[in-house]
């Protein structure tokens, strides 16, 4: 046996898990040539080294320190916990739909109780538009019902306007400047691959914190969460932005931590996906 | 394992010693991974991180899961994502130059050599942990002892 053929099997041989006829090659080798012998030895100490004095043990006390933080956890098995687990499998969507049909009913109530004071004019929609002054950037105005159109002529019994905010999936203004992060909380097992679609519509690459490319893969209760970074060519992050955020459902926040290496013309986001 | 004995089923059941055991029966693994993988300075709170983690995902963890694969699992992927600090100070002498000469492989090779050499775990489960057939985990162990000899070569007198 060469010495390359040799050197590929120390770690077997020193695992004594090469059978008996490779293993007396590899010691032929060795005995043939110097630099292999060298590489054994130098091996065979750094191992002994790390047999003998690489375990460590955890410092005094943290187990107590760490059962003290996860006293601030819920406690398994009781009935909060149970119903915070419960609400946290609730999606977002859902929550969000639930919301508007509250804040829909209520408009609606409150336009029954209200005296009438406005009669809409077919001729001149714009003028029955109540002139109540609402801030315009950050409200959005609720288009006229199609009751209000389809019978013009009728008094109508809700003057008021409704307003609401513009709710959160939004995309936050953004700036090349400033990296952001997203959370995906309740993605599902297939949310990695949601995120490399973005990624490749958007030119992008998906990568870990040494901007080494990442593999994406799906979640499941043993792996069920994972931090990974998008990044894009500047010319396509808003793109990637406003997608990221419409899958996230939340607002991202400014990444202040680690980042891989870019180059000039590249924007980076971190996302964290849960299953 | 039985039931009484699993402390997945007996964490589900609402016994709040069962994760008090696992934390004792995994600390030492957990924090000798953060260490090698991250420093002195990160070790600590990274291994109190990944078991509140853990605690909280062991609600929805299926109790035949391997306990010892998973949160070595948890542990090996925090560690490779998060960021290492080279500093040793605070490590004893011979501790402080294992610390050295591992800072000088890829991530990914030193927890390959971590978790065989270390830990002393075969190399089946060295697969399972790291996600990886088990030729290329193979491989990972070969080349970074390989490294790890050549970057020690220059202490030998110090050993």
């Amino acid at each position: 046996m060469d010495s390359f053929f040799a050197r590929n099997r120390l770690s077997a041989y020193l695992d004594r898990t090469l059978p008996k006829s490779e293993a007396e090659a590899v010691s032929e080798a060795i005995a043939r040539d110097i630099s292999l012998s060298a590489d054994l030895q130098s091996v065979q100490q750094a191992l002994n080294l790390l047999h003998e004095s690489g375990r460590e043990v955890a410092p005094n006390g943290f187990q107590a320190r760490c059962l003290a933080a996860i006293s601030e956890q819920p406690v398994p098995g009781s009935q909060v916990a149970w119903l915070q687990r419960r609400i946290s499998r609730i999606p977002t969507e859902l929550v969000a739909l639930a919301g508007a049909a509250i804040i829909v009913g209520i408009a609606l109530q409150q336009g029954e109780q209200a005296e009438p004071t406005v009669q809409v004019v077919p001729a001149a929609p714009q003028e029955a538009v109540p002139t109540q002054t609402v801030e315009p950037e950050p409200v959005e105005i609720m288009e006229p019902t199609a009751e209000t159109a389809e019978a013009p002529t009728t008094k109508k019994t809700a003057p008021k306007r409704t307003v609401r905010k513009k709710p959160s999936t939004e995309a936050a203004p953004f700036s090349t400047t400033s990296p952001l992060a997203y959370r995906i909380l309740h993605g599902g097992d297939q949310v990695l691959y949601d995120i490399a679609a973005i990624a490749d519509s958007a030119g992008g690459r998906l990568v870990d914190v040494h901007g080494k490319l990442y593999t994406p893969h799906s979640l499941n209760e043993a792996r069920s969460f994972s931090q990974l970074y998008l990044v894009t060519p500047m010319s396509t992050a808003a793109e990637a932005h406003k997608r990221l955020t419409t899958r996230s459902g939340m607002s991202p926040y400014p990444l202040e931590g680690p980042k891989p290496p870019l180059a000039e013309d590249e924007f980076v986001f971190l996302i964290e996906a849960q299953l | 394992m039985s039931d009484t004995s699993n402390p997945i089923r007996r964490f589900h059941a609402g016994e709040p010693q069962a994760f008090a055991e696992i934390i004792g029966a995994y600390k030492d693994d957990v924090y000798t991974i953060c260490l090698r993988m991250l420093g002195p300075d990160q070790a600590e709170g990274a291994t109190e991180t990944i078991f509140l983690e853990a605690h909280q995902a062991m609600y929805r963890l299926q109790p035949d899961t391997i306990l010892d694969d998973w949160l070595l699992r948890r542990t090996v992927e925090h560690t490779l994502q998060a960021v290492p600090n080279a500093n040793a100070d605070a490590l004893n002498e011979s501790s402080a130059l294992i610390q050295r000469i591992l800072n000088e492989l890829e991530p990914t090779f030193r927890i390959a050599v971590i978790l065989r050499d270390v830990l002393r775990l075969s190399e089946d489960k060295i697969a399972d942990i790291l996600d990886l057939p088990l030729g290329t985990a193979r491989s990972r162990i070969h080349r970074g002892r390989l490294t790890l000899g050549r970057n020690f070569s220059p202490h030998l007198d110090q050993t």
